[in-house]
């Protein structure tokens, strides 16, 4: 499955980020739980960037898809699966793993957001997230 | 959270790669008689008989033979037209008939009636439009010029005669790798075509409305197949020839491989592909080696030779293998240009195939059919594997020449799913 060696480090940094930001995403999930987190729009600021960053998802996507064609003069996945060369369907796939793992954590952080707290002495106002 | 999912589900959607393996295929007639032509499906290719000893000529045969395509393969044009686009990116699509334009004039006549007559059938007329599911007369010389103008197909042979042969008679196994479409195009037109001369007949094994041979063999039993040996020189067109026209021309002319292999590297014979040609007959193979442009590993020039069992070969190469001999894409002989050592694809399969002869042993026809469809536990794509039998393998031939025992493993034709074992189907020639 892994025969070369691009293909050999964009596997193990593909790993590192999804196992790292799965870590991250976990520990969201608890604080979700304990109630330390709650759900924000955000308003039309937040509603924007959601539609944005999905079209900018959807566009990496297109590109992705379109590798055979742009970087192997107009081949297709069927052709790159048949003929080869093989790393080039798997990095694709890692690669895209990575992204929507990513993706994922950058949504959920963007509207799951750390309660604020309020210090009744220092008048002030903490934010955290 | 509905909506992270939907935009979870987009990327999925717009990364999905090669969902669907099942082919719907449009059901034409099982079979076609006309004076001169007969076709017959057989479940997964077609057996075709064109007589010339019927009178016609062969602008009429081509017309035939078109209009029996048709009954059969309703779709035929869709096919062919669908199969040149994904070849040929739009911005090379009319670059490519100026490349047809220049073979043309060096075709022999009758092949051009024959090319002419299948496209006064089919409906594209004068006007070359990429995928409007039309066959043009242009696509219809593109189409049977595909290995000259666009690409070669990339092979194996492995051949034993004499005391590495269980029968002391020749045993050769020959695969063809080649894509067939992102709808199966080409399994979905394979065939094995017999063409009945006044004094001579031959055999093709190859694809309906295609008249080159790709592999065949004639009823003198001289056997030959081409496979691609790119160098990597820019390309030149202008004043050359078809080489799988005139492969078809030396089987129906000539009797021995001697006289078919000399016929091919005849040095008036230009062609825009540098290739080889693989040769059997019931006592011997060779590969003829038709290196025209590159650079000599010797510092001499390229040279058009056959290559044979003891042939001194390239430095690096090394084959010492008696009554046998090999053939994947690349140039061996001594002094040729080397496109062997550098590229992996190529010395993968050479080193495995020597590895099946280390016993020392004779082989028989199942060993030789062993060798050509063993693939571990499933087939690789064709440039990542040593096995001669890989992802992109079409058809698999197990040929023996003296007694014309021919048997064929044809790719699934309703299904883009590599099957794990090949199945062969033995066929009766002449």
């Amino acid at each position: 499955m892994v025969d070369s060696g691009i293909s050999v480090v964009i596997l193990c940094v593909s790993v590192a980020v999804i196992l790292v930001t799965i870590f991250k995403i976990a520990v969201l999930i608890v604080e979700l739980f304990k109630k330390e987190r709650q759900f924000e729009i955000n308003g039309l600021k937040g509603c924007i960037s959601f539609i944005l960053s999905s079209g900018l998802l959807a566009g990496i996507g297109y590109c992705l898809y379109h590798v055979p064609y742009i970087l192997l003069k107009g081949a297709s996945w069927n052709m790159v699966d048949k003929m080869g060369p093989g790393y080039v369907k798997n990095s694709v796939i890692y690669i895209s793993a990575v992204i929507v793992v990513l993706y994922l954590y950058f949504i959920l952080t963007s509207h799951f957001i750390k309660k604020r707290y309020i210090d009744f002495h220092d008048n002030g106002i903490k934010y955290d997230k | 959270m509905r909506r992270l999912g939907v935009a979870v589900l987009l990327c999925a959607l717009v990364l999905q790669i090669g969902c669907g393996s099942q082919i719907f295929i449009t059901k034409g007639s099982a079979n076609y008689k006309s004076s001169c032509v007969a076709i017959n499906d057989k479940g997964n290719y077609y057996d075709v008989v064109i007589d010339y000893s019927k009178g016609l000529n062969h602008k009429q045969v081509g017309e035939q033979f078109a209009k029996g395509i048709l009954k059969v393969i309703p779709d035929y044009e869709e096919i062919i037209d669908s199969y040149i686009a994904e070849n040929i990116p739009e911005i090379y699509y009319e670059k490519s008939f100026q490349r047809v334009e220049d073979i043309k004039p060096q075709l022999k006549k009758e092949y051009i009636d024959e090319i002419e007559g299948m496209a006064e059938v089919f409906s594209g007329g004068k006007s070359n439009v990429r995928m409007d599911k039309k066959l043009s007369k242009d696509e219809v010389y593109l189409f049977n010029l595909f290995l000259d103008v666009v690409k070669g197909s990339q092979c194996s042979f492995v051949s034993v005669y004499g005391s590495r042969s269980s029968t002391n008679k020749t045993i050769t196994g020959r695969s063809l790798d080649w894509y067939g479409g992102d709808r199966n195009q080409l399994p979905r037109i394979q065939a094995v075509i017999t063409i009945k001369n006044p004094g001579s007949s031959i055999c093709s094994i190859g694809y309906m409305g295609f008249l080159g041979v790709i592999t065949g063999f004639n009823d003198s039993k001289v056997f030959a197949a081409i496979q691609e040996s790119p160098v990597g020189t820019p390309y030149e067109s202008t004043g050359k020839r078809s080489y799988a026209l005139d492969l078809r021309e030396g089987l129906e002319n000539k009797k021995t491989l001697n006289e078919a292999a000399e016929f091919m590297m005849d040095s008036s014979k230009q062609y825009a592909a540098n290739h080889l040609i693989v040769f059997s007959d019931p006592t011997m193979s060779k590969v003829l080696e038709n290196n025209i442009s590159g650079v000599s590993c010797t510092g001499g020039h390229v040279k058009r030779a056959l290559r044979s069992s003891d042939s001194k070969l390239n430095s690096g190469i090394d084959w010492g293998i008696k009554d046998a001999i090999a053939c994947v894409n690349s140039f061996l002989l001594y002094g040729n240009h080397d496109n062997h050592t550098i590229n992996g694809y190529n010395t993968r399969r050479w080193q495995y195939i020597k590895e099946q002869f280390a016993d020392d042993t004779a082989k028989t026809p199942e060993d030789i059919k062993k060798l050509m469809s063993y693939c571990n536990r499933s087939p690789s794509p064709f440039s990542d594997t040593k096995y001669l039998y890989n992802k992109a393998t079409l058809n698999t031939i197990l040929f023996q020449p003296d007694t014309l025992s021919l048997e064929v493993y044809f790719f699934p034709r309703n299904t883009l799913k590599v099957p794990v074992k090949p199945t062969f189907e033995k066929i009766k020639v002449f």
